[in-house]
């Protein structure tokens, strides 16, 4: 009985220090927008919101800082805000109240939700405030294109493309759809193309499980998405599938 | 734009009076005094009554008595009529914090875009003070709607004005409707000129058109070559907005403007939305029930642009008889009607939903057919619309170029977007009968035609 315990605790302890690295605390890592894209990501997590939710958020929160002096806006509540917004943008309204606790024990972990005072208050004025104030920095053009429905549309027709044998031995679908929703973190996903973008994430997700779409031959410029899309070639793939690997060694010293 | 209609300002004229050589200075001491007053707002937390101007900035304290509503630039360049409606057609332009019109300075060319919109916000976009309040027209659940009086163009405005009080901030209609309407640029899809924020409302500047069709249809009977004209304007319509993957979803005669010139233009948008990736189910309960299609009634979820198909063949009804086509007001009602008119469905035709109410079986209503027989194109047309199976509607593209549109001639197709079908010399609207209403249930109409529907 001993050893079983003690294994539990063994477990019980390696999570806890595997917790302890994961988790960031926002409120002393460096000012870097990788850190308010994470937040957007753990807070749309944490609240339940739908993965195109989050990615609005994400490129909401880009566009606004291509356009506003960085160090004059706290982050954070900027993040809040878009991920607020993008729900109301994508028929999945968030309860403002629920935004801000989530947010608020994001940043102070392990705090109890905010009671109906002051502190909560001018919170959500904040918030309510910096919606407006995105929404007129960008414009009022928050719609974007996401490259999802078009990620989406590829993968099927490569799911008849493909040797039935190794779509199913390959996770490729799961692995595109990640490679595309962290390069998120990155802002220069607001200038590459939708269409781009998702054959890039395509393509990485193939060339890492070395899977062969028939037919083709990149060396000789024979490549699958010239079906798709014809202002795209090899080099302009490469750079872009380059782009998203960056994203996973781009995150900054916390401290 | 007439710049001397602004002298009129009471303000600007005691300024002005007296020397004409102040008007330099004024000016001078207008810039200054912005200058001082505006201030970014930092976000952290923003003070409670931190009062936010148009532009994203503090809003300055206006007691002072030479404050013009209208402000010109510093250097002023003599602005033609032209260029303001240019400038109009354009949807508003907003006024951006300093830092970062101060950051597009250091890197613009001559006349950036963002020193244009600088100089939009002076003209007078973008502010309170620019647009007069005349009468109220309507109120919605989260918005009135003024008519109104832009003192820039004298042209009238309507004003939907949003309150902001509400706890959970802008309603997202509201915010759908603007972030869609800001992409949407066509003759026959209101214009959206300007955007005014303020600490308690945001107000949308539209286009004003005199009538909704709502109004128009209880005045007159559109004779049948205007109803083709309409209907024809609201397909071009919602085509622009099917090709965006925009749902109108509440399709409905209040919906839709016409002005004096017989120019039919969709509005409100608040629960349109752009479609997205096809993984996630819409909303229900959207559209007005009149003119909702019979699988939306009965829960389905799974709709495209289909859904505002139904909608146009109640409104090309509507139109032509005078009178809605099915007007329930319950569910079961409303279905109830539809199978009456059409004839009941048949079984198979929507394998995952079932209908939570028995109804006998209908056959369709001959009298139905009868109202359009005058024209056995129309007659076509309008059965394309009311079909069943969501996906054999007729789209919006092809009903355009269905031959009870012929008579239109072909140069109605080769129109750029933004140009009005009456841009085609040979198309008019032609006069309307004027309806007389002796009671509450007979209404009778100068002129013959219809009879037998409405008695």
């Amino acid at each position: 009985m001993k050893d079983v315990i003690d294994v539990l605790q063994l477990q019980a302890q390696r999570d806890k220090i595997k917790r302890d690295e994961v988790a960031t605390n926002y409120r002393e890592v460096v000012d870097s927008t990788f850190f308010g894209v994470q937040f957007i990501f753990e807070c749309g997590t944490k609240l339940n919101s739908h993965p195109l939710t989050i990615a609005t958020a994400a490129t909401l929160f880009h566009k606004f800082f291509k356009e506003a002096e960085k160090a004059s806006y706290d982050q954070y509540l900027i993040a809040s805000t878009c991920l607020y917004l993008a729900s109301k943008m994508k028929d999945e309204s968030l309860k403002v109240r629920d935004v801000i606790n989530v947010s608020h024990n994001t940043l102070f972990r392990g705090s109890l939700p905010l009671d109906l005072g002051d502190e909560y208050w001018s919170m959500r004025d904040a918030i309510v405030q910096a919606e407006l104030l995105i929404m007129r920095m960008l414009k009022f053009e928050v719609q974007t294109v996401h490259p999802h429905k078009f990620m989406l549309h590829y993968l099927k027709s490569l799911q008849g493309w493909l040797k039935p044998e190794d779509w199913k031995r390959v996770p490729l679908v799961q692995a595109s759809y990640a490679f595309l929703q962290d390069f998120h973190y990155d802002p220069s996903i607001l200038d590459v193309k939708p269409e781009h973008i998702a054959i890039a994430a395509i393509h990485l997700a193939l060339q890492c499980y070395g899977v062969q779409v028939p037919f083709t031959a990149e060396e000789e410029g024979n490549v699958w998405y010239s079906v798709f899309v014809e202002d795209l070639n090899k080099d302009k793939v490469w750079e872009l599938m380059e782009k998203i690997m960056n994203v996973y060694d781009s995150e900054p010293q916390k401290h | 734009m007439d710049i001397r209609s602004l002298t009129k300002s009471s303000t600007f004229n005691s300024f002005t009076t007296g020397s004409t050589h102040k008007i330099g200075a004024w000016f001078a001491a207008l810039s200054i005094r912005s200058k001082k007053a505006s201030k970014s707002i930092t976000l952290g937390v923003v003070p409670e009554n931190g009062h936010i101007g148009s532009d994203g900035e503090s809003e300055e304290v206006s007691d002072d008595v030479t404050a013009s509503p209208v402000k010109m630039r510093p250097k002023n360049r003599r602005l033609s009529e032209q260029d303001i409606t240019k400038r109009l057609s354009l949807p508003a332009d907003l006024h951006l914090p300093e830092a970062f019109l101060a950051k597009q300075n250091l890197s613009s060319g001559p006349l950036s875009r963002s020193s244009r919109r600088q100089s939009l916000s002076e003209i007078g976009f973008g502010r309170t003070e620019t647009y007069t309040k005349l009468n109220k027209l309507g109120q919605g659940t989260y918005a009135t709607v003024f008519k109104g009086k832009s003192r820039l163009t004298d042209n009238l405005v309507a004003l939907k004005e949003i309150r902001l009080e509400h706890e959970e901030g802008a309603p997202c209609t509201a915010i759908r409707e603007v972030s869609l309407l800001r992409e949407l640029r066509h003759a026959n899809i209101v214009t959206l000129h300007d955007i005014v924020h303020t600490e308690k409302s945001l107000t949308l500047v539209f286009e004003y058109l005199e009538k909704d069709l709502k109004q128009y249809m209880d005045l007159c009977v559109p004779n049948l070559k205007n109803v083709k004209l309409f209907l024809f304007q609201l397909l071009r319509g919602l085509d622009y907005c099917h090709k965006r993957q925009i749902l109108h979803r509440d399709l409905k005669p209040q919906n839709l403007l016409i002005s004096d010139k017989g120019e039919l233009k969709l509005a409100d948008f608040g629960l349109a939305r752009a479609k997205s990736v096809p993984t996630k189910t819409y909303s229900n309960e959207v559209v007005t029930l009149w003119y909702r299609p019979p699988d939306v009634l009965l829960g389905s979820t799974d709709y495209s642009t289909e859904i505002d198909m139904w909608g146009v063949g109640c409104i090309f009804f509507e139109m032509v008889t005078g009178r809605p086509l099915f007007p329930g007001s319950t569910v079961r009602e409303e279905l109830q009607l539809i199978f009456k008119g059409l004839g009941s469905p048949p079984p198979d035709v929507w394998p995952n939903i079932t209908i939570p109410y028995t109804f006998p079986h209908y056959s369709p209503d001959p009298l139905i057919s009868r109202a359009l027989c005058l024209d056995p194109d129309a007659m076509d047309l309008f059965k394309k619309f009311l079909c069943y199976e969501a996906k054999e509607r007729i789209s919006a593209a092809d009903a355009m170029l269905h031959p009870y549109f012929k008579s239109l001639g072909p140069e109605v197709h080769k129109l750029p977007d933004v140009a009005s079908i009456f841009s085609i010399p040979s198309i008019k609207l032609g006069k309307d009968l004027r309806r007389k209403v002796y009671s509450k249930n007979r209404v009778i109409y100068y002129g013959d035609r219809r009879q037998s529907m409405l008695l």
